[in-house]
């Protein structure tokens, strides 16, 4: 994986059932079903909004986050 | 799994607390016993209850310990980096191991087998004072944990939780998921995200799509029921 695919929503596709609630509710279209597994299609539309992985009945879907520390100044 | 040449371990193990003032003896004769793994992420080291493989000392990479329900649901016990060692209970007492330990990232590691390590305690005083300080840190680690989900609410753990990740980052998660704290602080991704927006809407935090930014430390540690500083 590379470190551009690490930011995007992770799903797991042994526990993906293809439901296709993920897709339906994605409010930026980045989400599609492949072989009847959800994928990411456009990562770049993605805005991290976290609303496929409270969707997903299968809980397979989840979002990785860096955390980062602001220093002022 | 491959003996390396024992000698070039000697520097490294010094750096750890346990090592750093046993003798020189007793340092090549663990070196000749330590056996060098590798790692991929997602790949486990070793299971509960499995016989003790020894003291396992980490170079690279990070490490979860882990404990399992019967139904699957994971509690994340601790994270190691760099610089940590871990199964230290299991090799003292030859017990079987107390928790499941799975490489979160590619690692690095020896280990001791837990004979060699014993054997090395019952001649060596240094050793035996640094295994005894080591343990002691454990105890209070433990302890902390444990107050931690007694007497504290969820907000004020998650708080905590992200302040330990940025002021250790040696042994910091690199990618930090809903579910990952949540089996961490033994509670559901639900109540993480309301949490999170809580201390979002408080001012300690900040989303900036993949980021997690913390805004206010100070803030965040009130939060956590930390002092100040």
């Amino acid at each position: 994986m590379t470190e551009d695919e690490t930011w995007n929503p992770q799903i797991d596709p042994d526990i993906c059932t293809g439901c296709g609630e993920c897709v339906i509710a994605c409010p930026t279209d980045a989400l599609e079903l492949v072989d009847d597994v959800a994928a990411v299609r456009e990562p770049d539309a993605c805005n991290y909004c976290g609303v496929c992985e409270e969707v997903c009945p299968e809980g397979a879907i989840s979002l990785p986050y860096q955390l980062v520390l602001v220093v002022d100044g | 799994m491959a003996i390396t040449n024992h000698l070039s371990l000697l520097p490294f193990l010094r750096q750890f607390p346990y090592f750093s003032f046993v003798s020189e003896d007793q340092l090549i004769k663990l070196a000749g016993q330590a056996i060098h793994h590798n790692f991929l992420p997602g790949e486990i080291i070793f299971l509960e209850s499995d016989e003790s493989s020894g003291l396992w000392i980490l170079k690279k990479g990070r490490v979860k310990a882990f404990k399992l329900s019967p139904e699957g649901q994971e509690y994340i016990l601790r994270f190691f980096g760099p610089g940590d060692t871990f199964n230290d209970l299991a090799a003292l007492d030859n017990a079987p191991n107390l928790a499941n330990a799975m490489a979160i990232t590619q690692v690095e590691a020896w280990v001791i087998p837990s004979d060699a390590f014993v054997a090395a305690l019952q001649e060596d005083h240094e050793l035996c004072l640094a295994v005894i300080h080591g343990l002691t840190g454990r105890m209070r680690n433990l302890v902390d944990r444990l107050e931690d989900l007694a007497l504290r609410p969820v907000i004020a753990r998650l708080a905590k939780f992200l302040v330990e990740q940025v002021e250790n980052p040696a042994s910091a998660h690199p990618a930090i998921t809903r579910a990952l704290i949540a089996s961490h602080l033994a509670t559901t991704p639900e109540t993480i995200s309301r949490s999170l927006r809580t201390l979002e809407k408080a001012g300690a935090i900040r989303f900036d799509r993949h980021r997690i930014m913390i805004t206010d430390l100070g803030l965040l540690r009130h939060q956590a029921q930390l002092d100040p500083n």
